[in-house]
């Protein structure tokens, strides 16, 4: 009990002190610069809320959704001849059908979810070669503008993430699957003798991922008016060190989409910190590299106390 | 009665060989062609290229991706020696992963043609010839297209920053030098940071956006180097985002950028990037695989094959909109 005050009290200080330290940095609190953490947030948080699901329902990782991500700003991309609300129910219904495949193999058939994502990338790699001959995409068709702008001076992309956090939170907290995941993740043998699908509440962690993948596909799209396979490399790596860096556990059964949130905003904070105060790259990939750690071994050592 | 057909097919087929090896040709040569990614653009393009123009002559194209991971890219060289491909063409990962590699394919007899970047002068024994770009002389057409920019704003101090490619790459290397050493020619110009946006779109956007807090209170960012220009449309986004001017018509920050894309064209056209330079695939693949056609045929190729770049800006654009809207 002791050691668990200590590491909260850990927490808040460090919390404390990255909030300090962004700050007194000049320009930090400026317009521009928040606009710049709300875009560097708003993407990423979004591939990050779907891997929070991942996580939570005792799979670790997926290496598939920022390939699904790309993927999925090909397919709009494409498809925008046929309409603009078209092609979104399409990409998002691709985004979903990708990823609820892995779910299936891994809920139903306990396949490795590990392995299931990487053969899941190395897939979409191939097909999108396949299907693009590896040229960039660029839109088929007009209304792009519906994804991007603002709303009340706040981006798009930023209500759509926050949006994202709110319905997902909702789901684990007030919904009946929502707390079958967590069980799941938790002890899946006693989530089967409460009388849980563990397969269905996997493959509907799956499907949540794919949908919010395929739906930061769409906006980084319309975006850039452009896309091709590289579009999602790295957001992986960058949403699970978000959803470990927030205090899900690795292992699964506990975490929320909070968390999340409050993961992938410290890691861009100390990102646009380092980068404001002028580190140069190595020590930022340095110095980030290590806060990371650390935070994730505190939530650690206060999960095993 | 099988072995004497056994024995008549191996005669028939040394035979054959022979004849092949007497007459050089490319028919019928393997070609190993290892790349980093098909899911980049620019290599997606050249291998489409290249294969094409290369099966059209006889020879046969094997293609495999490493996807960035040196050690993959190491084994994949070492397995085109052993199944005794006639040439390898390649694009490498990591200059220092990729030495022993390519010592062992020296050892082999197996001839390297290098693309996009070449080696640093140290390893030259190392390959037979690379066709590409001169990197250098993109970093200067990216500079001189910076420098008219602000110059055509009436600028004479300004202070610039860079979006890059992978920062340990020698091509991204050799750009920002030569960039520099454009800038060096004006004083009241300075390339006040260079950071790593890994030639991509959305970190890039990331980057730039930071960059112009950080320069905001101390003068704010001039111009911007991005060195794709799928780099300049994220610079671009990031300008817009911050809601400040852009482009030499409104007396805004100038983007310029160092390999074209149909992105470039676009923006370039809409007067949001000001220049950039070519650096064409499928321009550079089919030369590349007319230089393997050639060195099967008995040519002696040069150490160093470059393709001719041009810088591209409002004035010419027309001329390679095509050949960049790959």
């Amino acid at each position: 009990m002791r050691t668990r005050h200590i590491v909260l009290a850990i927490r808040i200080i460090t919390i404390a002190a990255i909030a300090i330290f962004a700050l007194t940095t000049p320009g930090f609190t400026s317009q521009i610069s928040i606009n710049a953490l709300l875009n560097a947030i708003s993407f990423i948080g979004c591939v990050a809320v779907g891997m929070t699901f991942i996580t939570l329902t005792g799979n670790i990782m997926s290496l598939c959704l920022g390939a699904t991500l790309s993927a999925s700003a090909l397919i709009f991309l494409s498809s925008l001849s046929a309409g603009i609300l078209p092609a979104f129910l399409l990409t998002l219904l691709f985004g979903i059908v990708v990823t609820a495949a892995q779910g299936v193999l891994i809920g139903y058939f306990r396949a490795n979810p590990i392995l299931v994502s990487i053969a899941g990338l190395s897939l979409l790699i191939g097909g999108a070669d396949l299907a693009t001959g590896g040229v960039r995409i660029y839109p088929g068709g007009e209304g792009l503008q519906v994804f991007k702008g603002r709303i009340a001076g706040i981006p798009i992309e930023a209500l759509y993430f926050f949006a994202t956090v709110v319905a997902g939170q909702f789901i684990l907290s007030w919904t009946r699957i929502g707390r079958a995941m967590a069980m799941v993740g938790s002890n899946a043998r006693a989530a089967t003798a409460a009388g849980i699908s563990t397969a269905a509440a996997v493959t509907f962690a799956y499907v949540i991922a794919g949908a919010c993948a395929a739906v930061s596909g769409v906006l980084l799209a319309a975006r850039y008016g452009s896309g091709d396979m590289e579009l999602g490399t790295g957001y992986d790596y960058t949403a699970i060190a978000a959803v470990l860096v927030g205090g899900t556990a690795i292992q699964g059964g506990s975490g929320s989409v909070v968390r999340t949130l409050i993961g992938v905003t410290v890691i861009a904070v100390i990102e646009v910190v380092l980068l404001l105060r002028g580190f140069s790259q190595q020590l930022q990939y340095l110095i980030t590299g290590l806060i990371v750690l650390s935070v994730i071994m505190l939530h650690t050592i206060g999960e095993r106390r | 009665m099988r072995f004497v057909f056994a024995m008549l097919a191996l005669v028939l087929t040394s035979l054959s060989f022979g004849s092949r090896d007497a007459v050089a040709s490319p028919e019928g040569k393997r070609v190993a062609l290892l790349g980093t990614s098909n899911a980049n653009p620019y290599i997606g393009a050249w291998t489409k290229t290249f294969a094409k123009f290369a099966t059209d002559a006889g020879m046969k194209v094997t293609n495999l991706n490493s996807n960035y991971d040196a050690a993959v890219q190491s084994q994949q060289i070492d397995d085109a020696i052993a199944q005794k491909f006639d040439i390898i063409v390649l694009v490498y990962v990591n200059d220092q992963a990729v030495v022993p590699a390519l010592t062992r394919a020296k050892a082999a007899g197996i001839p390297v043609l290098l693309i996009v970047t070449p080696l640093k002068k140290d390893y030259e024994e190392l390959f037979t010839s690379y066709v590409g770009t001169d990197h250098r002389e993109l970093g200067r057409l990216a500079g001189e297209g910076m420098v008219k920019g602000l110059m055509a704003e009436g600028k004479t101090k300004a202070q610039i920053v860079a979006v890059t490619g992978a920062a340990q790459q020698l091509n991204v290397q050799d750009r920002i030098a030569a960039f520099k050493d454009v800038l060096a020619k004006h004083p009241g110009f300075e390339l006040v940071a260079a950071e790593d946006g890994k030639w991509n779109t959305a970190l890039t956007e990331k980057i730039t956006g930071e960059l112009l807090v950080r320069f905001n209170a101390r003068g704010g960012v001039d111009g911007i180097f991005a060195m794709a220009d799928n780099q300049a449309t994220g610079s671009i986004q990031a300008v817009e985002s911050a809601g400040l001017k852009l482009g030499v018509a409104d007396k805004g920050i100038v983007v310029v950028g160092s390999n074209c894309m149909k992105d470039g064209m676009i923006n370039i056209k809409s007067g949001k990037q000001y220049a950039t330079a070519t650096q064409i695939p499928t321009e550079e693949a089919e030369i590349a695989a007319k230089k393997v056609i050639g060195h099967f045929n008995g040519e002696k190729l040069k150490k160093y094959e470059l393709v001719p770049v041009h810088g591209i800006s409002k004035e010419n654009l027309e001329q390679f909109t095509a050949g960049c809207s790959y």
